[in-house]
């Protein structure tokens, strides 16, 4: 099986997209690496505060007509870019592959999933509408519109570079408003590419913009009075204590989307042989750099007997560690692999720290991600292998904090109940799964949770784009979620009219 | 060999498997005038069989991922048949050869759709369909 053709044969020049052009920046040039083979495809501008200005000033002046444009026409627009996405399908995947590692499936899925969000928001419209209600007082009638605010920050986290940012802009622009975007300064090349079918698509200049780099791009939205509101998707200190309290201080409307340790339950009448195998693409799937992975697999063995406890949960160790044993491991492109590499060496240096940590614990070591085979030649820098660790207790630190790689922990618990308790002490409230047959068991797991997303019998527990993504705890700072109805109350403001006609 | 595969890599195949075939049933249907509207609607067949799995593939794929391991210990090239339509070959051979092809494609198909039934319904269903066409046909080639 031949590597699949690669989009992008020399290294792209990337540029920032201001009031409709696409323009140089002034700020110094970064590489954007290839994961898989350490080759630079692009380069990617650290841009400066006053082109960041720049940017919102031209995005506050184009929502002035923006705003006024008719819903149905800023839906067709959404239409054309829909179609635009869809017949850039394959190369926005590969792209994807080249850029952040993960595997050809995993970057269509992501395609696909991104599509879906501007196939909703397509349908502005309708969830645009507010309600009313006639003589509600005596002659006197009430309704509510939804009206824009004006401009929109976007700050894009790194490890699903085509998805995320369109949780956001497709809404916001669909609603009025108009957006600023960052994307991920290490993989920007695929947003860079949707920017310019929105473009394309006829989407006005100033309403979607693109200004990349870094920190100061942050900081500057963060304090920006004509910045509405901030989208964040990113690590829990830097959505909690920046975000989140900037915006607090500053009177943005803020989504903060973050960190997570998400559990996954198995009870003791689980299908087996589907629980294990969607546990693979739920631990180690886009390389375990998914805020909705699951890396704590608790063991429950309610009912059983002592030995039969035993049993059951070296049944389940030996099966999940085996199937970890035989994924495969490559360049994304390549049909043949299963699990690309990390995004960079500093994030596969952390998660081997993560290895240490657990065995200086005490837990047992079963699959040692450090050892591992390609399945051709190339730099192995950014790979890890699947680590399995078993005899983990809730305690340890391995247990406790976010690793964002291909690493599991398997714990065990007495009850489900135990195995609930084990959840919530944990910070983090993302998302969490039971794998069971009895329906008793999973609507009471549902019921108790503290998580924003429960899976029953799904191991990734993401939302369909016309439901929110939630999150709870630690994973999520603001009030309105991304996504579904909520993204479209977050980007409006409610105005509520009572009228008389004298 | 027993391999493992993706589902880009299942569907790779299937789409190239589905070409050749439209080739050798548009090839047949040229030098066998006598089944020549019956070759051809099986060209056109398997053009469609291509792009229903296909458009299954992309409108699933992030389902797929749930469950992206499907294809474990499976080799798809099991499954092929020699497709080459040489000069001078007889009627009765190319129906033996497309038998042998049809068979082995509901076999493929029926196995791929077993291995994919922790997916998303649509996309067992996408292959057990194929499947039951080819059935129709093979009926069809051994009546000819």
């Amino acid at each position: 099986m031949a590597i699949l053709e690669e989009p992008i044969t020399s290294p792209l020049r990337l540029q920032n997209l201001i009031n409709g052009e696409w323009v140089d920046s002034e700020g110094r040039m970064v590489d954007v690496v290839n994961p898989a083979n350490l080759q630079a495809i692009a380069q990617v501008p650290i841009s400066t505060k006053q082109e960041f200005d720049q940017a919102v000033a031209f995005a506050k002046e184009a929502f002035y007509d923006w705003r006024r444009t008719p819903p149905l026409a800023r839906a067709r627009c959404m239409f054309r870019l829909k179609e635009l996405l869809e017949k850039n399908f394959e190369e926005l995947s590969r792209i994807q592959s080249m850029e952040h590692g993960k595997t050809i499936d995993e970057s269509r899925g992501e395609t696909r999933r991104g599509i879906e969000m501007v196939e909703v928001a397509a349908g502005i419209p309708t969830l645009m509408m507010g309600y009313n209600l006639e003589d509600a007082a005596s002659g006197i009638d009430e309704y509510l519109i939804r009206q824009p605010l004006g401009v929109f920050g976007i700050i894009c986290p790194f490890n699903f570079p085509f998805m995320v940012p369109l949780w956001f802009a497709p809404f916001a622009v669909a609603t009025g408003n108009c957006v600023v975007m960052k994307p991920s300064s290490e993989d920007p090349i695929s947003q860079i590419k949707v920017a310019e079918l929105a473009v394309e698509a006829g989407i006005p200049d100033g309403v979607w913009s693109i200004v990349n780099g870094g920190r100061d791009i942050v900081n500057a939205m963060l304090d920006h009075p004509d910045i509405k509101g901030v989208c964040f998707v990113g690590s829990t200190p830097v959505g909690r204590d920046v975000v989140y309290r900037r915006c607090g201080e500053t009177g943005k409307r803020v989504i903060a989307q973050c960190g997570a340790k998400n559990f996954a339950v198995l009870m003791p009448d689980a299908d087996i042989p589907k629980t294990i195998a969607t546990c693979m693409t739920s631990f180690f799937g886009n390389t375990g750099q998914r805020c909705l992975a699951n890396s704590n697999l608790v063991v429950v063995d309610e009912g059983l007997s002592k030995g039969e406890a035993e049993a059951f949960y070296e049944r389940i160790v030996n099966e999940f560690t085996t199937a970890a044993s035989k994924i495969k491991m490559g360049y994304g492109l390549d049909e043949r692999v299963q699990m690309g590499p990390l995004r960079d060496q500093g994030k596969r240096a952390r998660i081997v720290s993560y290895i240490e940590k657990g065995l200086a614990e005490g837990a047992t070591l079963k699959l040692d991600g450090r050892i591992f085979e390609l399945v051709d030649e190339r730099p192995r820098d950014c790979f890890l292998g699947p680590t399995v660790f078993s005899d983990v207790t809730p305690q340890m630190s391995i247990a406790q904090e976010e690793v964002f790689g291909p690493f599991a922990c398997i714990l065990r618990a007495r009850t489900m109940d135990e195995a609930i308790d084990m959840i919530h002490a944990n910070p983090f409230g993302n998302s969490a799964s039971i794998f069971t047959t009895s329906g008793k068991w999973a609507r009471e797991f549902q019921y108790r949770t503290e998580c924003g997303n429960i899976g029953i019998n799904i191991g990734i527990a993401a939302p369909m784009a016309f439901f929110p993504f939630g999150g709870m705890k630690d994973s999520f700072f603001g009030d309105l979620h991304g996504q579904g109805q909520e993204i479209v109350r977050f980007f409006t403001e409610s105005k509520v009219v009572i009228q008389r006609w004298f | 060999m027993s391999e493992q595969y993706t589902a880009s890599a299942i569907i790779s195949f299937c789409a190239d498997w589905e070409k050749q075939a439209e080739h050798f049933y548009k090839t047949l249907a040229e030098r066998f005038p006598v089944h020549a509207a019956k070759f051809g609607v099986m060209a056109g067949e398997c053009a469609k069989h291509k792009t229903l799995v296909q458009r299954t593939y992309q409108e699933t794929v992030s389902d797929i991922l749930e469950t992206g391991y499907a294809f474990n210990d499976f080799n798809p090239s099991d499954y092929l048949v020699d497709l080459a339509v040489p000069e001078g070959m007889q009627l009765a051979q190319a129906i033996a050869q497309a038998i042998t092809l049809e068979e082995k494609a509901i076999a493929f198909y029926q196995e791929v759709a077993r291995r994919s039934q922790s997916l998303l319904a649509t996309i067992p269903r996408a292959f057990t369909k194929v499947a039951a066409k080819r059935t129709e046909r093979l009926a069809q080639l051994r009546s000819l």
